[in-house]
């Protein structure tokens, strides 16, 4: 600790700070109107000091956190002096944004009459207009395709609303209302940000908070490179899959190679696949972001939630490559390769710091939307993001259903989707046998079964791991393939169809999502054979998978274990696998 | 279920002169006992809350307080209860063999909930597991929709085959909850209609009863928590029932429940999941009670023990209430940012923030060189390092001991020793060492920062909800309470704190004060302008007669004597989160009123006007019926006389580096403040607790012996 720092006052600010962020996300909850904010959470609220590093981060999605300090330092080279009641706002991937869907807004907060500092909120909106309802299709190809591009531009000029941007938002996306509604609960936290840092001002001082500010950063860092240099140095590679680029069909390549020295840590993508035709491109900033959040995750100290935790983490992302492409490539999609972006780093991060690493979970979410037109002509959408299981831990099974490490998101009541939507949710839960084995498995598969009952409609759907599934760590087996199906009206043939798509529904269509379950830790020889048993009873394995991934030999009516015929198999297989 | 096996209680008879009144509260670590006489004298009792011997202590501690004091048990004329018997239950998974039956395809609801979780990159996180393994999750065919339309009727042999499974797994509760039953029970009737016939021994709980609202998740959850604990709570209160008869205590029960009211002890029986949070809502109460009877229109209660602070609203006499909650998250309680540490319970219940400060919080210091507050505490045992019980890290009581706010060698009425040497060996070990500086700094550090971990707690139920805390009084009680809440006041710009008369044991006395409350709710779902004035009303008729009825029948209370409240869950079409619109009479332009109070609310709250249409999704009635009480005010003259006056000493404390050391006046108990004000720094030392008065602050006793302190308000130093 500096010896100007007063301890006390350091906990003091870093307190009153997360107040501020965590009540922006509290505002945005309550007023939001789409549900992907509402009951999924889809947005994250920050705040940043006068020179537009971030300071304090609010509990929303992990993997948004790192994307802040890009838009910011590019907004700033795009205005100057900015007045009161300023509110900027973007989206544009190659302008700080990440991509169409997530309209980032910053307002300056004054006090004194001059900028101390931005309140900022990224938010994931419903519709941007495009291609496909949703703006997320995954086989667009150009940026152009996948709705309005909004550069940084002023939302608000000195408090008042831009008419011109408010007609061209009306006439560009599907759902005016409900983004408007996002964008005013946008405005709701940003507004509130700036009032309650007011009143930390008055408390502490503008002098004092500001240098205050500059310590938090510090302190982050120090912990950081704390953390750090507790791994051991070397250099760990990995390499993972995404199914599909969502055009060719063909497999992408994502490759990381982890150079840990010292106190700082160094991220290089180098090897990972050229950009591709479809809409699955990562843009810079969410790479970064990414990567801050694996690297945070093997962190065990409670360090703030800033940007100085970065400082000592490197990333190097080619440019045209998978993980920065050049413009005007398709970005919609990333979600999908973001998440793999994580399972490679972490599958590189588990060969440094075994005991701190799961196996793969899920994949990241699954997106599905299901639009179309009311009688009335106005348009509904069913915008879902689906989550998911965990990859088995050190000293723990991965967990049947829960969200992504990187995200934070909840699940959309089926009953409010059906009370408000043509669409009838016919089965929602576990798909047995899916788990990867290990002595901690892996998280079972979710499932979840959507029958249109008003066609026609567009269903998108964006997910992964059909081909790459998910990998078990430390002789713990990979979780099982995702599934698509499509069972068509009044009867036929099941259709399987591929991990990215854009197709027509019509009347009483079902579609099934089932995700891939999450990869095994550890032997699964090693299970306790009483865990097996309660699985094959909770119907979440049967007692052929007790039997062929695990040598547990189970009664499949009394659940009882066969204790001497279990150990015996088990030494049998022991022995065939040491003499292969 | 009805009120199974329990006979009908008559009101006992006795001379106003003789009336006593008696609760008994259950916590953590001691479980209160508190009578108090028509004179408003106050008895009291604590007995260590020991699960095993439970109601054995009570039984030994009730027949103490009654006999030691002359009082006799057949006098008493209202006997309040608050357990954590339910709670406890959920947190140790200890309730009943308990089955879910669902709609087929949706038995995993009930274990995937919402898949957030309290905490990001933890990867060791533990989800809580499902109260019902999914063996024992049942699947029937039907289904209903959204409009209450029938799509697939119940298939009636699937009732057959969960009968047949369940009475083979000995089966004790059974949850039934299909989607859409708040639309249409019809399913879920003929469902509990089957099992009562076929297995009539076991409990059933159906959604649509326990709670009629939309979203199946917290439906789900919510009538599972009443079957888990349902066995258990009736099989307590049998033997509760043994306890009053052998203390001689002839008044009928009547249990606290969550939402600030009592409940006679058979609806506890049949709804369990109300009285889950009832020991946390008792405190709230005392002084939603203590506020009405002072005319404090904006006052927070705090609440702080040894492991955790609570803070709720109380306006206008009423405490904040919250539809939802979490069994089991603690401490995260306080924000619906982070749900899923624990099992969701949707029901009318006092909004409290919890956070995990108390005298027992323990100090350290973090890698990056942070002085960080708990929220791991050293509870009773070990205990703070100055209890010399065995603990040896530092904790918030023993910075306070340092700093010389609580008394050096002995507290709470010379029950516990304490070693100060021990408190400042463990600070200097431990923090100093750590941080450089001087130790006092250290304590006084420990100090700020459990109350900025306190302010939390505070601006979570003010601020984040659109309140000035500012515009408030702090009502402070619990152990540690009083000890903190002027140095809280100040960081958050109180300008008034309370404490109120047995400061130690106030949630105990809250019980003493509750009217019988029981609410209904129904999903409406509804857009406002689309809906008729006399639709609405007649709604609104309908829920307020459900809980008019079963008030009636159960309470023995005239209906003309029942007092109706009712609220409109309304949010603009499209949000998700409501506001609660609250009005007593159904008549005039309801959709009008209802309207333009939502549009004032919205906007208070978020600063701003909302717009579009309305949507009105829950109504609720809320449906109270008095009961006698304690005379409040009598207290005070009893609390003043039974107070000690022995002589005051001094002793000097620390206010940190800007202040410095002060030498203070140490008062022995409120009586001692009697006619006089107590200029800060001085320290009010009192039998269950210790209240401190920072310098520039000023103490006095009110009309009622409350102890007031008008507050410095200061910048931090």
């Amino acid at each position: 600790m500096q010896r100007d720092v007063d301890p006390v006052l350091l906990q003091l600010i870093r307190s009153g700070l997360t107040s501020v962020v965590d009540e922006m996300a509290l505002a945005i909850m309550r007023t939001a109107r789409s549900a992907g904010v509402k009951e999924q959470m889809d947005f994250t609220t920050a705040l940043c000091d006068r020179q537009g590093r971030v300071v304090a981060q609010g509990l929303g999605l992990a993997i948004h956190l790192g994307s802040f300090p890009d838009m910011v330092s590019t907004v700033l080279t795009h205005f100057k002096d900015f007045r009161p009641g300023d509110v900027v706002i973007v989206n544009d991937p190659w302008a700080g944004g990440t991509h169409l869907p997530d309209i980032y807004m910053l307002r300056p907060i004054f006090v004194n009459a001059i900028v101390f500092g931005y309140a900022v909120v990224n938010m994931h909106h419903m519709d941007v207009g495009g291609r496909t309802v949703g703006s997320i299709a995954p086989d667009s190809t150009e940026v152009f395709q996948e709705g309005l591009r909004i550069p940084p531009l002023l939302y608000r000029s000195a408090g008042v609303l831009d008419p011109t941007f408010q007609l061209l938002l009306g006439a560009n996306v599907r759902m005016p209302e409900t983004v408007r509604g996002d964008l005013e609960a946008e405005e709701n936290a940003c507004l509130l940000a700036e009032n309650r840092v007011r009143e930390l001002v008055d408390r502490y001082g503008a002098d004092t908070l500001e240098g205050y500010m500059g310590h938090l950063l510090d302190y982050a860092e120090r912990m950081a490179r704390a953390e750090i240099a507790a791994m051991p140095d070397g250099e760990f590679s990995y390499v993972d899959f995404v199914d599909d680029d969502g055009v060719s069909g063909n497999p992408v390549r994502l490759q990381v190679n982890v150079v840990i020295a010292g106190d700082e840590i160094t991220i290089d993508f180098t090897g990972s696949a050229p950009q591709v035709h479809g809409a699955i491109n990562v843009a810079v900033p969410m790479t970064r972001s990414a990567s801050f959040c694996c690297v945070r995750s093997v962190m065990r100290s409670n360090i703030p939630d800033n940007q100085g935790f970065c400082r000592p983490i490197h990333v190097t992302a080619p440019s045209g490559s998978i993980v920065n492409p050049t413009f005007p490539a398709a970005v919609g999609a990333r979600g999908v390769t973001t998440h793999r972006i994580c399972d490679t780093i972490l599958g590189a991060l588990a060969q440094a710091v075994p005991n701190l690493v799961k196996a793969a979970g899920e994949g990241g979410s699954t997106n599905i939307v299901i639009g179309g037109r009311r009688p009335d002509r106005t348009a509904w959408a069913d915008v879902e993001f689906m989550y998911g299981c965990w990859g088995g831990r050190p000293d723990k099974d991965g967990i049947d259903a829960a969200s992504n490490t990187f995200s934070n998101m909840s699940n959309i009541a089926i009953e409010l989707v059906e009370a408000e939507m043509p669409i009838e949710i016919t089965r929602y839960g576990f798909v047995p046998n899916t788990c990867g084995p290990g002595r901690f498995r892996g998280g079972v598969a979710m499932m979840r079964e959507f029958r249109l009952l008003e066609g026609p409609a567009t269903l998108t759907v964006r997910s992964d791991r059909q081909k790459h599934v998910p990998y078990g760590l430390n002789g713990g087996g990979a979780g099982a393939p995702a599934r698509n199906v499509l069972y068509p009206s009044g009867g036929g043939a099941p259709l399987n169809l591929p991990t990215l798509f854009t197709r027509p529904l019509v009347t009483d269509n079902v579609f099934l999502h089932v995700q891939a379950g999450a990869g095994g830790h550890g032997d699964p020889l090693l299970r306790d054979p009483a865990a097996v048993a309660r699985d094959v009873e909770d119907e979440k394995i049967d007692v052929e998978h007790a039997l062929t991934d695990y040598g547990v030999i189970v009664d499949p009516t009394t659940f009882e274990v066969d204790a001497a015929a279990t150990a015996e198999r088990r030494t049998a297989r022991r022995k065939a696998s040491a003499s292969a | 279920m009805g009120s199974r096996g329990v006979p009908c209680e008559r009101p006992v008879r006795t001379e106003p002169a003789n009336e006593l009144f008696l609760a008994v509260d259950i916590g953590g670590t001691f479980t209160d006992i508190v009578v108090v006489d028509a004179h408003g004298r106050i008895y009291t009792d604590k007995v260590l809350s020991t699960f095993d011997d439970l109601l054995n202590g009570i039984s030994a501690g009730l027949r103490d307080v009654l006999q030691a004091n002359g009082l006799d048990p057949a006098h008493v004329v209202k006997f309040v209860h608050a357990t954590t018997v339910g709670t406890n239950a959920v947190l140790d998974q200890r309730g009943a063999r308990t089955a879910l039956i669902t709609t087929r395809g949706f038995r995993d609801v009930l274990e995937i909930g919402r898949l957030r979780r309290p905490v990001l990159y933890d990867i060791f996180w533990a989800k809580p597991p499902p109260l019902v393994r999914r063996s024992l999750r049942l699947e029937v065919t039907e289904r209903v929709r959204a409009d209450g339309s029938v799509a697939t009727p119940l298939t009636l042999s699937d009732i057959d085959a969960a009968v047949a499974y369940l009475s083979r797994r000995g089966i004790e509760s059974v949850a039934v909850s299909l989607l859409h039953s708040y639309a249409n029970p019809v399913h879920e009737r003929a469902i509990g209609e089957a099992l009562h016939r076929s297995l009539p021994d076991i409990f059933v709980s159906l959604s649509h009863e326990v709670l009629p609202e939309i979203r199946e998740y917290e439906r789900t959850s919510t009538t599972v928590i009443n079957a888990y604990i349902q066995p258990g709570i009736a099989a307590y209160l049998d033997r509760f029932a043994m306890v009053r008869k052998d203390v001689g205590v002839a008044a009928p029960l009547l249990m606290m429940q969550s939402n600030g009211g009592v409940t006679p002890e058979s609806r506890a029986r049949s709804r369990p999941a109300t009285i889950v949070e009832s020991g946390p809502a008792a405190g709230a109460l005392a002084t939603a009670f203590m506020a009405s009877e002072l005319k404090l229109a904006n006052a927070i209660a705090f609440d702080m023990g040894g492991t955790t602070a609570k803070a709720t609203v109380v306006q206008d006499g009423t405490a904040e209430m919250t539809f939802e909650f979490e069994v089991g998250s603690g401490l995260n309680a306080a924000s619906p940012l982070l749900r899923g540490g624990g099992y969701a319970l949707r029901g009318p219940t006092i909004a409290i923030a919890e956070v995990g400060s108390g005298g027992g919080s323990i100090a350290s210091v973090d890698r990056g060189g942070a002085i960080q507050v708990g929220p791991e505490s050293a509870s009773a045992s070990p205990g703070p390092a100055c209890y010399g019980l065995g603990g040896t890290l530092p904790t918030v009581t023993d910075a306070n001991v340092a700093l010389g706010y609580l008394n050096p060698s002995t507290i709470a009425g010379k029950r516990i020793r304490i070693d100060r040497d021990r408190a400042l060996e463990a600070i200097d070990t431990h923090i100093r060492a750590k941080v450089g500086g001087e130790l006092i700094d250290s304590a006084y550090g420990i100090y700020v920062i459990a109350n900025e971990n306190m302010a939390r707690a505070v601006r979570a139920v003010t601020v984040e909800r659109g309140r000035d805390p500012r515009q408030f009084d702090l009502v402070a009680f619990g152990g540690a309470g009083p000890v903190h809440a002027a140095g809280l006041a100040q960081s958050i710009g109180i300008k008034r704190v309370v404490i109120p008369v047995v400061a130690g044991l106030f949630s105990a006395l809250g019980l003493l004060f509750a009217d019988i409350r029981h609410d209904a709710v129904a999903t409406l779902k509804q857009r406002l302008d689309h809906i008729s004035v006399e639709e609405l009303r007649s709604r609104f008729e309908q829920v307020a007669a459900i809980a008019q009825a079963e008030t009636a029948r159960l309470s023995e209370v005239p209906r003309s004597e029942l007092r109706t409240k009712y609220v409109a869950d309304v949010h603009y079409v499209g949000q998700s989160s409501e506001l609660g619109v609250e009005f007593t009479d159904l008549d005039g332009a309801l959709g009008q009123i209802i309207a333009s109070r939502f549009a004032d609310a919205y906007a208070r709250s978020y600063g701003r006007p909302g717009s579009g249409p309305m949507e009105i999704v829950s109504i609720r009635a809320a449906v109270f019926a008095p009961v006698k009480r304690a005379r409040y005010h009598a207290l005070a003259s009893a609390a003043l006389r039974s107070s000690s006056s022995a002589p005051s000493g001094q002793r000097t404390l620390y206010f940190g580096p800007k202040l410095g050391l002060h030498t203070a006046e140490i008062y022995a108990g409120r009586a001692t403040l009697t006619g006089r004000t107590a200029e800060g720094p001085a320290v009010i030392e009192e039998l269950d607790t210790t209240i401190l008065v920072p310098p520039g602050s000023c103490a006095h006793l009110d009309d009622a012996a409350n102890i007031v302190i008008e507050v410095k308000v200061a910048r931090h130093a």
